[in-house]
């Protein structure tokens, strides 16, 4: 990764530009719309959802979706075993399945790029001692230890939270690490060493503008990460809790009426696959277009050049 | 190369040591494993009589001396739910967890690796567009959840595989398809993307000048070039299987492997079974790894032993 040179009169500008190419790539106007749409939903749940997620009716139980033969318009997508509405539950469920990412990504964003900067720019011995403790986590068997972590301490929204920002905080720090050596190379940062620029302004202003970008993009790629981690853990009864609603725990719920009722299990796991598509194709995209000489190469390109994630 | 390999196998076991010090911090300082492993019902005399049994009555540091010391000796206590050696349950259960996860492993790898190949001979064509959008779908869409409509459409539906279990061959195909999976879409992408770079070096292209026939040029020049980016994402990939989708996967399909048995010690509150999986996993995630490093590091002759640190 090449360092970019700090600050920008031609901000404005440049948002504009990166609207419109978002706007011709369709596999990156498809990531945004679908993650547009999921943010919607979760944050206007109460108001779009036709019902309450948690409302039951025994009478109305086990209903197949519209597409079914026997399905109805009352409930779109069904209903589960205690005549709760499919459609409600995937609306609100939005909520956690993209609240967690948000949280999980933030704590671990945060805290991980700390560290990295720490690491990189004090170098020696320091770094030597972090990157050690980095190099050892990512030895972990992950999911397995997650799983035994919230089996003792007990699932809840933020145990589950802070364990997943747990696993992929290193990620962070490594990149950084990367960033900020490759960007402490660089002779505009060596001249205002020179002229006696403090450590803090030589961080603040010549080389946390080279990490923006690259950090944002591995953002958006964990939260992914986090949304399948959360629904796995949920699927397997160590994440979110009833009475929340959670994608990866509507399909757990699912999973006893394989033979009756499939759409419980197919539904709900549709939402998590589109979610995390979505985030994937909006990730790649900007993995490409955050860096200038791959972002040169594909805008130069004809119209049918291969999408971001060919790239 | 014989201190390379000291100081990869020290390294390995402060990674096992880390991991179980972090268990053992976890499960014995933030939880309560008495309160987890006991029934609601329990008397303040079951507590104590537990918590001597555990040896938990005892200062911290005394407990993780002796915890450390015993895992080193490969005795991780007894299983409360088997009422036998944790660690022979684990043996016992680890067989069928090699089986699928050689299976799906093999089954991935393979063919990421002829995707990734075909796709990067002639990127931009119909096969590369749908080995791009292939890779993407496996690594977006969730393995429990794939597993489960594979038991609908397959099993429910067209009957051809069962539900769920072990026995003959037809028990292991889901799973190993649903576990290999993700592997078939990175290893393809990474594959994809190495042989496009490798057919455009120089000497691929002094061979092209030479005559040499193209099937031979991708199976030995590029393949050569390739291989090393394939070998080491396959490593991540094996430890990503081991440790987190054969938990999965397993669960889906009741597979009799550890993963399984790690779900199955977890609802039974037997904190010790879960503790002796962790660790023989850990053991096995170390052990890819010196083996990742060093195949590759003879395989490219640019890195050398006392340079990777």
């Amino acid at each position: 990764m090449k360092p970019v040179s700090p600050g920008s009169r031609s901000e404005r500008r440049r948002s504009a530009g990166w609207l419109m190419r978002i706007v011709r790539d369709p596999t990156a106007l498809f990531g945004v719309l679908v993650l547009a749409l999921l943010v919607a939903a979760a944050l206007f749940a109460p108001v779009i959802a036709p019902l309450d997620p948690n409302k039951q009716d025994l009478a109305a139980r086990l209903l197949p979706p519209f597409y079914a033969e026997g399905g109805s318009s009352e409930h779109l997508l069904g209903t589960d075993q205690l005549g709760r509405d499919v459609l409600s539950r995937i609306i609100h469920g939005a909520r956690i399945s993209l609240t967690i990412p948000l949280v999980s990504v933030t704590l671990a964003g945060v805290f991980g790029t700390a560290v990295g900067l720490l690491a990189g720019y004090r170098g020696g011995k320091t770094d030597a001692f972090i990157m050690r403790i980095v190099d050892t986590l990512f030895s972990f068997p992950g999911l397995l230890l997650a799983l035994t972590i919230l089996a003792v301490v007990g699932p809840s929204f933020w145990t589950l939270a802070i364990v997943l920002s747990l696993r992929i905080w290193m990620v962070f720090a490594r990149m950084t690490r990367g960033l900020v050596l490759s960007a402490r190379e660089a002779e505009y940062v060596e001249a205002a060493e020179l002229v006696g620029a403090s450590p803090v302004r030589i961080m603040v202003r010549h080389i946390a503008p080279n990490l923006t970008a690259p950090l944002l993009t591995l953002a958006v790629l964990e939260s992914a990460h986090v949304i399948l981690s959360e629904a796995a853990l949920s699927f397997l009864g160590l994440g979110i809790q009833p009475p929340q609603t959670s994608w990866g725990l509507d399909v757990a719920i699912g999973r006893q009426y394989v033979f009756s009722a499939p759409w419980l299990i197919i539904l709900p796991g549709l939402a998590i696959a589109v979610a995390v598509l979505g985030i994937n194709l909006l990730a790649g995209w900007l993995r490409v277009a955050a860096d200038p000489q791959e972002s040169a190469k594909r805008y130069a390109a004809s119209a049918d050049a291969p999408s971001a994630w060919s790239g | 190369m014989g201190r390379y390999l000291l100081k990869r196998l020290s390294q390995a076991v402060l990674v096992v040591i880390s991991v179980m010090v972090v268990v053992f911090v976890v499960t014995r300082l933030i939880g309560d494993p008495v309160a987890v492993m006991l029934p609601l019902e329990a008397t303040e005399e079951n507590r104590a009589l537990l918590e001597a049994q555990l040896g938990l009555d005892r200062p911290i540091l005394a407990q993780l001396g002796d915890y450390v010391v015993d895992a080193v000796r490969f005795d991780l206590g007894d299983s409360l739910w088997q009422r036998r050696p944790a660690m022979d349950v684990v043996l016992e259960r680890l067989p069928p967890t090699l089986l699928l996860v050689a299976a799906g492993f093999a089954f991935g790898v393979l063919l990421g690796v002829v995707i990734g190949v075909v796709s990067g001979m002639r990127p931009g064509g119909w096969v590369d567009r749908a080995a791009v959008t292939f890779g993407l779908l496996g690594v977006s869409l969730p393995q429990f959840w794939i597993g489960l409509v594979f038991i609908v459409f397959f099993s429910v539906g067209l009957g051809w595989f069962p539900t769920s279990g072990s026995g003959g061959i037809e028990y292991l195909v889901l799973p190993a398809v649903v576990l290999g999976l993700p592997v078939v879409g990175r290893i393809a992408l990474v594959t994809r993307s190495s042989m496009i770079d490798e057919l455009n070096t120089q000497h691929v292209k002094d061979a092209t000048a030479r005559g040499v026939s193209r099937t031979r040029i991708v199976m030995v020049h590029a393949m050569k070039g390739a291989g090393i980016a394939t070998i080491t994402i396959a490593g991540w990939e094996l430890i990503g299987v081991l440790a987190g989708g054969a938990v999965v996967v397993e669960t889906v399909y009741a597979w009799p492997g550890i993963g399984f048995t790690a779900m199955q010690a977890i609802e039974r509150h037997d904190i010790i079974l879960v503790q002796a999986v962790v660790f023989v996993v850990a053991i096995m995630v170390v052990t890819i790894n010196i083996i990742v490093d060093i195949t590759y590091t003879m395989l490219d002759p640019r890195v050398k032993f006392d340079r990777v640190s």
